[in-house]
């Protein structure tokens, strides 16, 4: 299978703190690969590397074998195209209805009429199971319907590749699994290229076709959820539940003092 | 001693930065300026919050502005006879000077502030990175519109503040040194050239910019959630302030 996106060697420092070290990631063309790490771990960060929107202070990503690292401005927006991106805080703009934020960027793209951007708003309201709340102000929104508006809008332009920033992050566990759900969904109907980032291992298990670790800024394993589970490290078993680390590691020192905690 | 000196090297590269970030801002407004006519509804619903929503708090201002203008001056010229004077002192000093630094400080405190809240929410809540994720320029979308807007309306503004303070001031001289209005308004329209309108409204036009330019820049530059966005839009106010007191001196400076 294709590879869509390389991350070669990317390294990123804020001030002193050291937040990304040396990661390296391939995706494959329709896969889910999502990355689970502790929260502040820079798991966001590097998915806004991914997209562009930050510049790392070494390394490159190549998206279908194009560079992004090297591009600013207008080099980047063909490169966008590509992109639909769901935000931790769902980001959606305060003072637009529901159909005027799914439909922005076709608007601002100035290459629709306006019945097409009604219809294209349409559609992707129906896409995320959300028919009929168009006129809707997101402040009129729960957390989840934040959410899937939030994927209705990033789904608005086509996208090859959409990155989840915590998909499911303050939302209760039937809204998670409905999200999770939606975003198998997609990905089966859409064929699109997923990347993840969560620190909810359910989600990863659930939605994941492998699995990145991100610890304390570095890589340290990229697994099947299967292998994942399996595993004896004890930094992966800090991600998983009390009965699968005991399953296959029992006794470990980590899990150990997690539940002293 | 090296220390204090490292302290001065380090504000004033700060201050240098800042100076530079807002120059760029600038020219990056000026550039997007290209696409104004395909942004008009948007350049139009802020000239309707710059312009007509600020109408009821500039009249406010300037009725009063005129009214005390003519209270002094009708006290001084009273002990000379030269109540007639009134009219140009009030007039001069409204379209002049008064009317455009007033109403752009005005436009500072209610336009520029909500301006930089505005973007500055947006920044903490990633609704900016969201644009440009949608492949919208947040400078095209958000402050070109306000720049043009701003740019545009507060001239009118003080043609508007400098005709209800002028009228602030005839009904003052009437009730308070019983100036008639006809002797008022003719010393007036004897004084008053098209150019001290003009000078008034290029200084209006250069606040306008700066109320805008400030309030975006503060907001694109907002960092730390709420209590961020309340930083940016004190500084907005008070960076403003200080940019049209230093451009009325210079614009004065030139235009005299």
């Amino acid at each position: 299978m294709k590879t869509k996106i390389e991350v070669l060697g990317i390294s990123k420092k804020f001030g002193d703190h050291q937040v990304l070290r040396d990661v390296s990631l391939k995706v494959k063309e329709g896969e889910n690969l999502v990355i689970i790490g502790s929260s502040g771990g820079g798991k966001t960060v590097l998915l806004k590397h991914i997209i562009g929107l930050l510049k790392p202070d070494s390394g490159k990503i190549l998206i279908d074998g194009e560079e992004v690292t090297d591009k600013d401005g207008f080099g980047l927006k063909p490169l966008r195209k590509k992109f639909g991106m769901v935000f931790q805080s769902s980001a959606l703009f305060n003072s637009l209805t529901v159909a005027e934020n799914i439909g922005l960027g076709p608007r601002e793209a100035r290459i629709y009429t306006e019945k097409e951007i009604k219809e294209i708003v349409e559609e992707k309201l129906q896409l995320v199971g959300l028919e009929g709340i168009g006129d809707l102000m997101p402040e009129e929104l729960s957390g989840g319907m934040k959410k899937r508006v939030a994927l209705a809008r990033s789904l608005a332009m086509n996208p090859e590749i959409i990155l989840y920033d915590e998909p499911t992050s303050e939302l209760d566990p039937p809204t998670a699994h409905t999200i999770n759900q939606l975003i198998l969904n997609l990905k089966e109907k859409l064929k699109v290229t997923s990347v993840t980032v969560t620190h909810d291992i359910n989600c990863a298990y659930f939605i994941g076709d492998r699995i990145a670790m991100l610890h304390e800024g570095k890589i340290i394993k990229v697994a099947t959820p299967e292998e994942i589970r399996a595993s004896c490290d004890p930094i992966v078993g800090q991600f998983l539940t009390r009965d699968e680390w005991k399953k296959g590691c029992p006794g470990s020192p980590g899990l150990t003092e997690r539940n002293d905690a | 001693m090296k220390r204090s000196l490292s302290t001065i090297a380090n504000k004033s590269s700060a201050f240098f930065q800042t100076v530079g970030e807002y120059l760029r801002l600038l020219l990056n407004i000026v550039y997007w300026c290209k696409e104004a006519f395909k942004n008009t509804g948007s350049i139009i619903k802020q000239m309707a919050h710059i312009g007509v929503d600020t109408l009821p708090i500039a009249s406010v201002m300037a009725f009063f502005v005129g009214m005390v203008l003519a209270l002094h001056s009708g006290y001084q010229f009273a002990k000379f006879g030269a109540e007639e004077w009134i009219g140009r002192l009030v007039g001069l000093s409204m379209v002049k000077e008064l009317g455009p630094v007033l109403t752009g400080l005005l436009l500072a405190g209610r336009v520029g502030s909500s301006m930089a809240a505005e973007i500055g929410t947006m920044k903490v809540s990633n609704e900016l990175d969201a644009l440009r994720t949608l492949r919208i320029n947040p400078v095209r979308y958000l402050a070109m519109p306000r720049f043009l807007a701003s740019l545009i309306m507060l001239p009118v503004l003080v043609l508007y503040a400098d005709v209800v303070g002028i009228a602030g001031g005839a009904l003052t001289a009437a009730t308070y040194v019983n100036l008639e209005p006809s002797v008022y308004f003719d010393s007036l329209f004897k004084t008053l050239t098209f150019s001290d309108i003009f000078e008034g409204l290029i200084k209006a036009a250069f606040f306008g910019a700066v109320v805008a330019l400030t309030g975006c820049y503060k907001g694109f530059k907002t960092t730390g959630g709420a209590r961020g966005v309340g930083k940016a839009t004190t500084s907005s106010v008070v960076l403003s302030f200080l940019i049209i007191m230093i451009l009325d001196y210079v614009i004065t400076r030139i235009l005299v």
